[in-house]
């Protein structure tokens, strides 16, 4: 199918696949539904390729389809059966991925952000770990900038202990922390 | 967004959106003249917690956590199963019947109902028929319980309506085939979907908001089948040159009853 419009869709979609996934974690807590997430992500990306404007950003396009997916269908299908969003393991979920010295650092921003509360939660990783801009996130998650600047402040508040970048650039230069 | 320091202080998503870079050139320049001369000011700033570089080192070993495997796997079953539709089948978003909808919406409360054109489709468009299914899934995933609500449920209103929709259907519809036991007829609509008209009657029972939708689509007889879409699990079937479907959260066997009657009662 030369010249298709989901060409560049579908490639995309194989690069993108570990961010999706990511993401899909963090928003889920949950290593299955982070994978139902992402392969329900690709079915509705393709369904809609012809929606996409080629030359526009693949990636934001792809992670505010899982967005939607996650909002509309998955977490109201949670919160629907009582099984409340936070889960138990979710903390769990990252304790193999930083364990070395220097990596326990890692660890607890990891552990940190995943305690904040899921609005908050979504908002740091859009902005601070995607590098979206306020506006771009605020697009994403249907907010207005103000309030993707008050949740940002209300995480960082929560993340105050982690210390500040002057401080973890110097504990991780003596490989302490 | 609170700002607890009643001294003329800059509040703390000014500060944040500072160190974010996303505060504009004026009143960066303007907070960089008050750091230069306030300690206590330079000092909040530094209580901000790590910078963004951070954030982003932190999270990035999950990359290579992720199980490729299984995600590739996952994305070449998307495309078989992406690959089965007609190249050539166009699937119509949301949008469409958004639109549709807005138009309908605006005649109706001018008091009448726009005129839907009814045209016979040519056999080979017939397969664009399972997208009217998703088109409907799309809209009543905006729908929940508490949007609901508010709607006013006059059955006077109703029954006008019903009427009126069930004339461009050639349909007989009316309150009493429509009201089921444990079911609240809340709504119905009339959108266009390519040029067809589709009825929605909107229900809200115990399991949330239930859906039985009808379009003109002039198909072929077809038995009842299930489906899930977008999360919702479907029942639908072809009578008479009419497309149905039963769609909400409800459990399978509840919507099949459900639809056994309608299909008894609507024809």
């Amino acid at each position: 199918m030369a010249g298709d419009s989901h060409d560049p869709v579908r490639q995309g979609l194989a690069q993108t696949l570990p961010r999706l996934w990511r993401y899909a974690l963090v928003l889920s807590g949950n290593r299955d539904t982070a994978e139902d997430l992402v392969q329900a992500t690709c079915v509705r990306a393709l369904e809609r390729s012809d929606q996409f404007a080629a030359g526009t950003r693949l990636d934001r396009w792809l992670l505010a389809i899982l967005h939607s997916i996650w909002l509309n269908e998955v977490r109201a299908r949670k919160v629907r059966r009582g099984q409340g969003l936070v889960d138990a393991d979710a903390v769990l979920v990252f304790d193999g991925l930083a364990h070395t010295e220097t990596n326990i650092w890692a660890g607890e921003v990891l552990r940190a952000v995943q305690a904040l509360p899921e609005a908050q939660r979504e908002t740091v990783f859009l902005v601070y770990v995607e590098g979206m801009s306020y506006r771009e996130a605020a697009g994403l998650l249907a907010v207005p900038v103000g309030t993707v600047m008050s949740r940002l402040a209300a995480a960082r508040a929560k993340l105050a202990d982690l210390g500040s970048a002057s401080a973890v650039a110097g504990a991780a230069a003596e490989g302490k922390r | 967004m609170a700002n607890p320091h009643d001294d003329g202080q800059p509040s703390d998503e000014v500060l944040v959106a500072y160190r974010d870079g996303e505060l504009g050139a004026e009143e960066s320049a303007r907070l960089e003249a008050r750091l230069a001369g306030d300690a206590t000011l330079t000092a909040r700033l530094d209580t901000l917690g790590p910078a963004p570089a951070r954030f982003a080192e932190a999270f990035e070993p999950l990359l290579a956590a992720a199980p490729d495997e299984r995600l590739n796997a996952k994305l070449a079953a998307a495309l078989g199963e992406h690959a089965t539709a007609p190249a050539w089948t166009r699937r119509p978003s949301l949008r469409v019947v958004a639109a549709a909808v807005v138009v309908f919406a605006v005649g109706a409360a001018a008091g009448y109902l726009a005129p839907v054109a009814v045209r016979p489709r040519p056999p080979q468009e017939a397969a664009t028929q399972p997208n009217w299914r998703e088109a409907v899934a799309g809209y009543q995933s905006l729908i929940t319980s508490d949007s609901m609500a508010v709607i006013s449920d006059d059955p006077a209103t109703i029954g006008k309506e019903l009427t009126a929709i069930g004339g461009k259907l050639s349909l007989d519809l009316s309150p009493a085939k429509l009201t089921l036991p444990d079911l609240d007829l809340k709504r119905v609509e009339l959108f266009d979907y390519l040029q067809r008209p589709l009825a929605q009657i909107a229900y809200l029972s115990s399991d949330g908001p239930i859906a039985f939708c009808i379009i003109a689509n002039g198909r072929p007889d077809e038995a009842s089948a299930f489906e899930q879409r977008d999360g919702f699990n479907i029942v639908y079937w072809n009578k008479g040159g009419r497309g149905y479907l039963v769609i909400g959260h409800a459990p399978r066997v509840r919507l099949e009853t459900l639809a056994g009657e309608l299909a008894e009662r609507v024809s």
